[in-house]
């Protein structure tokens, strides 16, 4: 379909009240539950989720994009002010966000990781919608040997890309992948793995183990941490110290000037989180921290890095900003959910009977660039939500997480239930939350673990399907140019990777 | 700071090679319907090839770099009271409706992690009450799907 005949097409969709509503919905609890220590983007998607299935797809995207933006953004409010990143993407933020704030300048290093969030995350939405199109037209010339190749490198990088933990990932891939092998194989109908338990003859459900493993064992974790007193300590400590200190908010603010010196960093930010949110595997907290050493490496003052730099704050912010629309092209291209929150989003694709893959983008054109607008509007009014409560998200980190939790837990056993108004999905909520906690004791990364089973039945397919058209010869896998391209690109991230970690003497282990 | 072995780890690590070993043996002399492209067991067989290595370099690794190989201790009574409360409010939102149990359990849950529960009935009441009206609008009223009662009465 010509662009000229999709565009208000797209447009009816996107612009629709129900839907922009969604969106601002979406933004405005993202930065809210961002902004609370201990209380993820990626918890309040997962307990969401049931909700999609009375929504229509553009909203239902637009709301879970909206709160992974907000969420990328609303982790620095907390690492700023209180030195608590309120997500794991917010920790390179603290590293100079912190030290601004103690500097006496929260406002401008608040306002500097605000501007820099929508900058990386404007870059990434642009690179997905002029990318993952072209890329999903590719896809389609591949056969299942190339698709093959394509879930292998992804299973591989994933699982190594969570640096010190490499062995642990491909255990928890591989646990993943095993997981979605319960229940019936499709091209057979024998029962796998049920050990004759009749509700297992259709799987684990996607939706209670995605709820489970990323909200329900994170909230078993965090009941027994103390996030909130310290949290608390450092607020009272800060009110003090700006009484005694004469603290001017007026004084405080971000001059043209020092927003004008913050471009090179922003820009190096946007770049290192788009090109890391396109790999699968490697998130927001690699971009963070990968975007803050080339800013200080690139910096005409390096030195001052680490002490409340602007560019410290932009940097990393950009970084890890950049990687919500990024982390989206291997799965609008290929289906391939290259992170934890892209899993999500693709659990949502599914719920609403839209199979990620090279076929999705052709096959839902109006809707899929309505998801392009919505992604770009998503940024805007993150940029007009969080300027106008800026001054009271500070104030909403304090919220402590005794009072969220439980609100968590109930909403994510009454959401899953209202799914199919099942129980043995509410049992199987209940077990991923008790695995995941167990996973997480032993340093086993739920992402790879979560990707592994979502890629599962697409690596079974591909295999079983090249191996048919093969005639069982394994070799036959390795026969194809795109196979061998993927496969050497797959090699080509892992040692420049690696080649990253050793150069800087940092031995990988389990 | 010198690091001991943690025998939590090995132990995890014991168990993944265990089920590895057994997941690879069951693929060859398991009970499998046969079927096209390699059968049912292709996959599997290839992520326990994957999962027996891994365990046993988690093993090496474990005596090797005890520092990065170190358990996080989870306290289990919490794990288990999150699961009881879990189940237990699931139990009510069946048999007493879903705005009363939600506003009971919630009050219940806030009371007891906060640590001057007397103190704090001022807020965890309208907060208990507040959320389960939200629960009320976005079960009922937003995505009406949910095949329970609403009210006790």
């Amino acid at each position: 379909m010509p662009l000229l005949d999709l565009l208000p097409l797209a447009a009816d969709i996107a612009f629709r009240p129900e839907v922009l509503l969604a969106v601002l919905l979406g933004v405005f609890l993202g930065v809210t539950v961002g902004a609370i220590p201990g209380i993820s983007g990626d918890m309040a998607m997962a307990v969401l989720l049931p909700f999609v299935f009375t929504m229509d797809a553009a909203a239902a995207i637009g709301m879970l994009m909206g709160i992974y933006k907000g969420g990328l953004f609303g982790g620095s409010i907390s690492a700023i002010m209180f030195g608590v990143p309120g997500t794991p993407g917010a920790a390179a933020t603290m590293m100079d966000g912190y030290p601004a704030k103690q500097a006496g300048r929260p406002n401008s290093a608040l306002h500097t990781a605000l501007y820099s969030s929508v900058f990386g995350d404007l870059a990434g939405v642009m690179v997905l919608i002029f990318i993952a199109t072209p890329l999903a037209a590719l896809a389609l010339k591949f056969g299942p040997r190339d698709f093959f190749a394509l879930y292998i490198v992804s299973i591989v990088v994933i699982a190594s890309l969570d640096k010190g933990r490499v062995v642990r990932g491909f255990a928890a891939a591989s646990i993943g992948v095993m997981l979605s092998m319960i229940g019936r194989d499709p091209f057979t109908g024998a029962q796998r793995y049920t050990f004759g338990i009749p509700e297992l003859a259709g799987g684990i459900g996607l939706v209670p183990l995605l709820i489970g493993l990323f909200a329900l064992s994170e909230i078993m974790i965090q009941v027994g941490r103390s996030f909130h007193a310290r949290v608390q300590t450092e607020a009272q400590r800060a009110a003090q110290v700006a009484q005694d200190a004469g603290y001017d908010p007026r004084k405080d603010k971000l001059s043209r000037q020092e927003f004008r010196s913050l471009w090179r960093a922003m820009t190096i930010g946007s770049a290192t989180g788009t090109f890391i949110g396109a790999l699968p595997g490697a998130g927001a907290t690699l971009a963070g921290f990968l975007s803050y050493a080339l800013a200080q490496r690139a910096s005409r003052r390096p030195q001052e890095f680490g002490k409340g730099c602007m560019e410290g704050i932009a940097a990393p912010e950009a970084g890890n900003s950049a990687t919500a629309g990024a982390t989206l092209i291997p799965l609008f291209s290929f289906g391939i959910p290259g992170s934890g929150s892209a899993a999500l989003i693709g659990a949502a694709f599914i719920m609403q009977g839209i199979t990620p893959g090279p076929q999705m983008i052709e096959a839902n054109m109006p809707i899929i660039y309505a998801i392009f607008i919505l992604l770009v509007l998503g940024t805007l009014m993150n940029l007009v939500v969080s300027k106008a409560l800026l001054p009271y998200y500070a104030r909403i980190s304090l919220i402590p997480p005794r009072i969220v939790l439980p609100i968590v837990v109930a909403l994510a056993v009454v959401g899953t239930y209202a799914i199919s108004n099942s129980v043995t999905d509410v049992w199987m909520l209940v077990a991923a939350g008790v695995f995941g906690v167990l996973m997480r004791g032993f340093g086993i990364p739920i992402p790879a673990l979560a990707l592994g089973f979502i890629l599962g039945p697409g690596f079974e397919r591909a295999l079983r399907q090249a191996l048919m058209l093969g005639q069982n010869d394994w070799g036959y896998l390795l026969q194809s140019p795109i196979a061998l391209a993927i496969y050497a690109t797959g090699a080509g991230v892992m040692a420049l990777f690696f080649w990253a970690t050793f150069r800087r003497g940092q031995p990988d282990a389990a | 700071m010198r690091h001991d072995l943690d025998r939590k780890f090995v132990v995890g690590a014991c168990i993944l090679l265990v089920l590895g070993v057994w997941g690879l043996w069951h693929t060859y002399f398991g009970h499998w319907r046969p079927g096209p492209g390699g059968g049912p067991m292709a996959i599997p067989r290839i992520m326990f090839l994957v999962l027996i290595p891994a365990a046993l370099l988690m093993i090496w690794q474990a005596f090797r770099y005890p520092e990065s190989c170190q358990t996080e201790t989870v306290p289990m009574r919490v794990v288990g009271a999150v699961v009881i409360w879990a189940l237990l409010y699931f139990w009510l939102v069946r048999n007493l409706g879903l705005v009363s149990s939600t506003a009971i359990m919630l009050c219940v849950a806030m009371l007891v992690l906060s640590p001057r529960p007397m103190q704090s009935l001022k807020l965890v009441i309208p907060v208990a009450m507040l959320s389960a009206g939200a629960f009320w609008v976005m079960f009922t009223q937003i995505a009406p799907v949910l095949q329970v009662r609403v009210w006790w009465f």
